[in-house]
């Protein structure tokens, strides 16, 4: 969010020249130039391609297993083009029967797995709305699949199904034939909506809030002004929906299915943010990368068009910040639980600078599948090449490593805030006290502690060779400096 | 006590103010003599001072029982239900009395007994020495000198009996200015910067009218411009609203005329009244305590309330007053109407910024002994410690510890103290548990046979002594070395909701995590390997030193020494924090440390390992929402 704007001192020169170069360039897309992305000739030590592997991922997870199976059906984009080839799915349920129920549901995004808990086996599944339309149409397949899901689970409770979208979204999309599942169809499911707006909005939202800090910010009225663009609003709603489908999973013990109407945008928000709070490996930067490239690229969340990237129709109906939105929740949650991520908000700053320069071909393209076409990962480099190669600047110092620990961000009002450092950083007067005092602080403390150990270890080992010279006593010294090594 | 008539009610439930799904505590409810006290079924204490109480609300009946809500001065509330409702009613009646004290001479300060000998009570009330803070800062020099023209109070019954006046200005002058200063609140030194040679003084409003004039209070104000040879002008800043000042005017008081007094600047900064502050906490705590805020109600209702943009006006007017000194070497005199609440907020917020000493835990406590204690601010009305005039009750000093705080949240490697620090001050200048606090002026302290250094003790040692819960593992000393200016950015959004004030006994509106905390464990584990280094060195040193040591001393050694050490390498190495202040020692029946209480629960919660596996019970997504 940053306005530029030079001042040509050569009177009477003509500016034009400077302003088609500039747009040109600016939006290669809708002067059939190519992205930067492919040709940029940058070199890194690591290759972020390598990062995400569906197949590694879900067995990570510990998939496929007695009741869920990899299946191909989408190995060439056949059954769903904006969905990834490689899906996991119940073990009862046939290629055949998926086919059916792609009918069924928007854009034929299926429900599939996301995420299983490793205890509970309870599952994360994500897909579009079902197409009951005005008539209420009704599909035993996509019905008995759901109850297919259920059982998986061995569960006798009903399937939990949370639509993203207020009740009044979901209705009026039946006029387009869209929909929910109903109580009749589906007397083994429980729906509940999470009352979280559409692309629209979020995108008015955002532009109000850039009004607010930009050029001047709004001193003031700042809380109200800052209420008036509803921004902390639907970050609150869109965390609340995160915190109710992960505990669902893992304090309910029952399977949730999440969508909202084609299941890109909000869902993807849902699930990926529930995966963050319930699985402690995506709160790693390794982790965190493969989450962003399996639940939002994998999973067709369509960033060429919510982006446009060198695109210059920017005032396109179909721009939306809504991965700006994950990770501004995403940075609320690290700022209540600062101990809990490894990395820090450089992190999230540089991915969300390169959501947008295109100088790397991670978020180009709306699907795999067209990455695929346009050969993305042979021809453009990975932003995790990147990060990965200086992995320490990406790095939170106090980041304590914890197995299995879900973290239920508290959705108040009263802890959410404005991110300062993101949206209003290009203001002269935020002054950001470099290097952060806390974390030098702590990195002091901490290379005092590693000088301390170091010392006594030494003097342990005098003290060990002083007595192993006069006496034979000399048991504990030794073992000590091994339980020394050991806890590092 | 013949105000108790119930002592003791069983199966009492606790509700938890923001829990929408009812959550309560049953527990057994016990009024004593000094406190309310209520033990839940797994025995946990929850002790209420009645000092504390700001208002006991009977709401309507329901099925459950009787709701009884109390709503305290450190803005814990508690929402009991009680089964009977006639006990709901004795205990309703009780606290009303007992919340209420006529007489000074009732307050807990007088029965609290932390069991200190007597010479450990003199020293404590010794422990801040404000003649000695004035030398710290330079004074009496070739310009300033003591004056002890109020030594009998009889100048000004509000002032402290020792006041720092330019040495030009004598006793006439004295005694001049002071008929024309309201309250006979005449121009002092408050804070003298040795480097800049520049003072801040403080005073009341003129008693101006439209036109009086008074020269020795011309003369008053020219002897301090002249005290300071690096400047030949001074600011007069009024701290009121221009509109306020001038409304005064009709009362026969108001502000100074720049053409009757030479060579001064004279300027308003527009902080609002005790009226208007008052109403903007009432509305902000209407706003934090709604439970179940509908989703943006909360920024609007903080807006409304005003509070933030208060605060912002009292620490613009200390950054303005903090710059004049240091940047341009001015002197600069602070009043508002009496000079006792926004004049003590910017002179101390001012004296703050400007000089380090301040920001040390000892310094702070001066900072309060001197402009607040001393200069007559009047803690008694504005804390409401005896049941007075409820319009004289206002949030000025908390507006001051917020401000700090504020401070800190900015600067967070500049002061020695940290929030906890700042809370338990809050807490005791309600609890009247200190004598240091009681009643609204120094003279009123020594009159009223009221003995207050015999009879009550000092709250400083006592933070004193638990200095290690109150300092900030941030605290870099070189930081900012003596007289270095801090320059606070005043923007709007860097004023946020004290939330660790205001809901500090909401536990469900705590993070679970806080990184102040692993700085502190991490600080901990260094003393630690500190320790065991000088341990481990000793022993080597001792070793050399009697290096024929005959076997079985070798042997009692190893067996001793490593023995704790084992013992202790674990809790530095391991994640397990160190062993934070137990807070089962601190509960006596006196309950002489309720503010205790709720800072070693939070301690305690926050040095717990934390359990691999949160259980959270299902339908904690609807509580945190």
């Amino acid at each position: 969010m940053r306005n530029l704007r030079f001042a040509l001192k050569q009177e009477g020169h003509s500016r034009r020249d400077i302003f088609e170069v500039l747009t040109k360039y600016a939006f290669p897309q809708s002067h059939n130039l190519l992205f930067f992305a492919f040709v940029n000739e940058e070199k890194f030590s690591e290759n972020g391609w390598m990062v995400y592997n569906p197949m590694s991922e879900y067995r990570r997870q510990g998939l496929p297993n007695e009741r869920w199976r990899v299946t191909f059906i989408n190995e060439h984009y056949g059954l769903c083009d904006t969905y990834p080839s490689l899906l996991v799915v119940p073990y009862n349920a046939t290629d055949d029967d998926l086919k059916k129920v792609a009918a069924f549901r928007s854009r034929n995004r299926i429900p599939v797995l996301s995420w299983i808990h490793p205890e509970t086996q309870a599952v994360i599944m994500r897909c579009s709305q079902p197409l009951v339309g005005m008539s209420g149409k009704r599909n035993k397949d996509d019905e008995r699949y759901l109850d297919i899901i259920r059982e998986a689970n061995r569960q006798i409770s009903k399937l939990t199904i949370y639509d993203a979208r207020p009740n009044v979204n979901a209705v009026a999309n039946k006029a387009t034939g869209g929909g929910y599942e109903g109580e009749d169809a589906y007397p083994n499911a429980e729906l509940f909506f999470l009352d979280i707006h559409n692309i629209h909005v979020m995108r008015e939202s955002l532009k109000k809030l850039k009004d607010i800090v930009y050029p001047n910010v709004e001193e003031s009225h700042w809380l109200s002004s800052l209420e008036s663009t509803h921004w902390l609003e639907h970050i609150k709603l869109v965390l609340t929906g995160a915190i109710q489908v992960a505990d669902k999973v893992s304090s309910g013990r029952s399977s949730v299915l999440v969508h909202c109407s084609d299941g890109w945008d909000r869902t993807a928000q849902l699930t990926s943010l529930a995966m963050l709070m319930l699985d402690s490996y995506y709160r790693t930067i390794e982790g965190f990368e493969v989450l962003v490239q399996k639940e939002w690229i994998s999973f067709g969340h369509k960033f060429a068009s919510r982006i446009g990237h060198g695109d210059k129709n920017h005032a396109d109906a179909d721009r939306s910040p809504i991965f700006l939105q994950f990770i501004d929740c995403v940075w609320q949650m690290s700022k209540q639980f600062p101990t809990a991520f490894e990395f820090n908000e450089q992190f999230l700053i540089t991915i969300l600078d390169h959501l947008y320069s295109c100088r790397f071909g991670t978020f180009l393209y709306n699907s795999e599948f067209l990455r695929e076409k346009e050969k993305v990962t042979e021809k453009t480099l990975s932003l995790w090449s990147l990060i990965n190669s200086e992995k320490s600047e990406y790095t939170n110092p106090f980041y304590s490593k914890e197995v299995n620990r879900a973290l239920y961000p508290v959705a108040s009002m009263r802890h959410l805030e404005l991110w300062v450092n993101y949206y209003i950083r290009w203001n002269p007067r935020i002054r950001q006290q470099q290097p952060n005092p806390v974390e030098q602080r702590y990195m002091e403390l901490l290379a005092l502690r590693d000088d301390y150990i170091r010392r006594l270890e030494e003097l342990q080992i005098t003290n060990n060779s002083k007595i192993s010279n006069s006496s034979a006593s000399s048991t504990s010294p030794s073992q000590m400096v091994s339980q020394v090594q050991t806890h590092f | 006590m013949e105000h108790i008539r119930t002592t003791k009610v069983e199966q009492v439930k606790l509700l938890d103010r923001f829990s929408t799904s009812n959550k309560s505590l049953t527990g057994t409810l016990y009024l004593t003599a000094t406190h309310l006290l209520f033990i839940d079924s797994s025995q946990r204490e929850t002790w209420i001072l009645h000092h504390h109480i700001a208002a006991v609300e009977k709401l309507p009946l329901t099925t459950s029982g009787c709701p009884l809500v109390i709503q305290c001065k450190n803005f814990r509330i508690v929402h009991f239900v009680v089964p009977r409702e006639r006990d709901c009613h004795d205990i309703y009646n009780s606290l009303l009395q007992l919340s209420r004290t006529a007489k000074y001479e009732e307050l807990y300060a007088f029965s609290y007994n932390p069991k200190q000998n007597e010479s450990e009570q003199v020293k404590g009330w010794q422990l801040i020495d404000l003649a000695e803070e004035y030398k710290r800062m330079g004074v009496p020099n070739d310009y300033w000198q003591l004056s002890d023209a109020n030594r009998d109070y009889k100048i000004c019954e509000t002032y402290p009996r020792e006041l720092y006046v330019p040495r030009t200005a004598s006793k006439p002058i004295i005694v001049g200015s002071s008929k024309f200063r309201s309250k006979g609140r005449f121009p002092v030194l408050s804070y003298y910067h040795k480097n800049k040679e520049a003072a801040i003084c403080r005073c009341s409003q003129p008693l101006s009218g439209f036109s009086a004039r008074c020269l020795e209070d011309e003369h008053m104000l020219q002897a301090i411009s002249k005290a300071n040879p690096s400047n030949r002008y001074m600011y007069v800043m009024d701290t009121r609203p221009k509109l306020n000042a001038m409304a005064n005017r009709a009362a026969g008081k108001g502000y100074e005329n720049e053409d009757n007094y030479s060579n001064i600047r004279f300027q308003f900064v527009g902080i609002e009244n005790i009226h208007v502050m008052r109403s903007s906490l009432q509305k902000l705590l209407e706003v934090s305590g709604t439970r179940g805020l509908s989703v943006n109600d909360f920024l609007s209702g903080l807006e409304n309330s005003g509070w933030l943009r208060h605060i912002k006006a009292v620490l613009d007017a200390a950054v303005f007053l903090a710059k004049a000194i240091a940047v341009e070497s001015a002197s600069v005199l602070v009043h508002c109407s009496d000079g006792w609440d926004r004049t003590s907020q910017v002179c101390s917020l001012g004296a703050l910024l400007l000089d380090s000493y301040y920001r040390t835990i000892k310094g702070f406590m001066v900072l309060i002994e001197k402009d607040w204690i001393s200069f007559g601010h009047k803690f008694s009305d504005r804390c409401c410690q005896l049941d007075g005039d409820p319009k004289e009750i206002s949030p000025v000093f908390t507006q001051f510890l917020e401000s700090v705080w504020n401070l800190t949240e900015q600067f967070p490697q500049a002061f020695e103290y940290n929030e906890a620090f700042l809370l338990q001050i809050h807490e005791h200048v309600h609890s009247c548990q200190f004598g240091n606090f009681l009643g609204n002026c120094q003279k009123e302290r020594e009159e009223l046979n009221l003995r207050l250094k015999e009879k009550t003790y000092s709250l400083w040692p006592f933070l004193l002594a638990d200095q290690k819960k109150y300092q900030n593992p941030l605290y870099n000393p070189d930081f900012s070395p003596e007289l270095t200016l801090l320059e606070p950015n005043t923007v709007s959004f860097n004023f946020k909701f004290w939330r660790n004030m205001y809901h500090q006994f909401d536990r469900s509106m705590h993070p679970r995590q806080s990184v102040f905390n692993l700085i502190m464990n991490t600080s901990e584990q260094n003393k630690q390997l500190e320790e065991d280094i000088k341990e481990l060195e000793a022993k080597i040193k001792q070793r050399n030193g009697q290096s024929d040591v005959v076997l079985e001393k070798e042997q009692e050694l190893t067996t001793h020494h490593p023995a704790p050490m084992a013992l202790k390498s674990p809790s530095c190495f391991q994640k397990e924090p160190p062993p934070m202040p137990a807070n089962d020692a601190v509960r006596t029946i006196e309950g002489s440390n309720t503010a205790d209480n709720r800072y070693s629960e939070l301690v305690s919660e926050f040095s717990k390992a934390e359990p691999a596996v949160v259980s959270l019970e299902y339908g904690v997504a609807r509580m945190t929402c």
